[in-house]
């Protein structure tokens, strides 16, 4: 594998990895908020929490993609 | 003499900012990525002591409010950051050259400037004394509908998510890019 592969590669798996731990974070956020906020705070939460977790897996995706290979 | 008149010229805002986007732009968005990183923390950690080791929110401050809790109320901290975060992403844009790169770091900067926008008027409640519709606590815009913590975890996202995606293609441009790059962070082959 090519130097720029394995640094790629690398880079890749660190944002991956980053993008996990939020998304860990956002999950049990979605769990507590449910428990622990009234229902117009609890939605609020919820729609902020699912973009959040969105953007992430966004991010994720957009990164492994082929065309970002020169 | 020759090394002086470098030194004085390295030494003007206009050199800075040049030199930044340049020469240092590889070390300059490693710095950046720090601070970025280290606020991070901040936040996942706040998210596991509330949602995990179930603290009361009031109580839950991350590392530093552990230690110097007074700072961590201060609304002054949370602009300070919203604003080096705000030159941070202003002042190493055209260091972005490439199409898809720019267009992801600037669309960081837009959100970003909405987020301290919310933070400014935080801030502005804390020194007059006065609170947004009445509220017990100084509260943003968004704030009247959303809970502090999830919000700032929601801001904190959308605005490093596109940095993110801008420094990936920042490093490994796309094929398609077509430009030449004025510092040394693209990897090459």
């Amino acid at each position: 594998m090519a130097r720029r592969e394995k640094i790629q590669s690398a880079v890749r798996i660190a944002i991956t990895a980053f993008v996990t731990l939020l998304l860990i974070i956002v999950t049990l956020g979605w769990i507590w908020t449910t428990s622990h906020q009234p229902p117009a705070l609890r939605t609020a939460s919820h729609v902020v929490l699912t973009i959040a977790a969105l953007a992430g897996i966004f991010a994720v995706a957009k990164i492994w993609r082929r065309d970002t290979v020169r | 003499m020759h090394t002086a008149t470098a030194a004085t010229h390295d030494l003007t805002s206009a050199g800075f900012f040049e030199r930044i986007n340049t020469d240092y732009h590889e070390l300059a968005l490693r710095g950046f990525m720090v601070i970025v990183l280290a606020h991070w923390f901040e936040h996942l950690l706040q998210g596991l002591q509330i949602y995990v080791l179930g603290w009361p929110v009031p109580e839950a401050r991350g590392a530093l409010g552990l230690f110097f809790p007074w700072l961590i109320k201060s609304e002054a901290l949370h602009y300070g950051y919203a604003v080096v975060m705000l030159i941070g992403l202003w002042t190493l844009r055209t260091g972005f050259t490439g199409k898809v790169d720019r267009f992801w770091w600037m669309t960081a900067f837009w959100i970003q400037f909405f987020h301290h926008i919310e933070h400014a008027i935080l801030q502005t409640q804390a020194i007059i004394g006065h609170n947004l519709m009445g509220r017990p606590v100084p509260t943003s815009l968004v704030q009247l509908w959303v809970p502090r913590v999830e919000l700032h975890l929601f801001y904190n996202t959308i605005v490093f998510i596109p940095m993110v995606i801008a420094m990936y293609y920042h490093l490994f441009p796309p094929a398609s890019e077509k430009f030449a790059p004025r510092c040394s962070c693209a990897v090459e082959a």
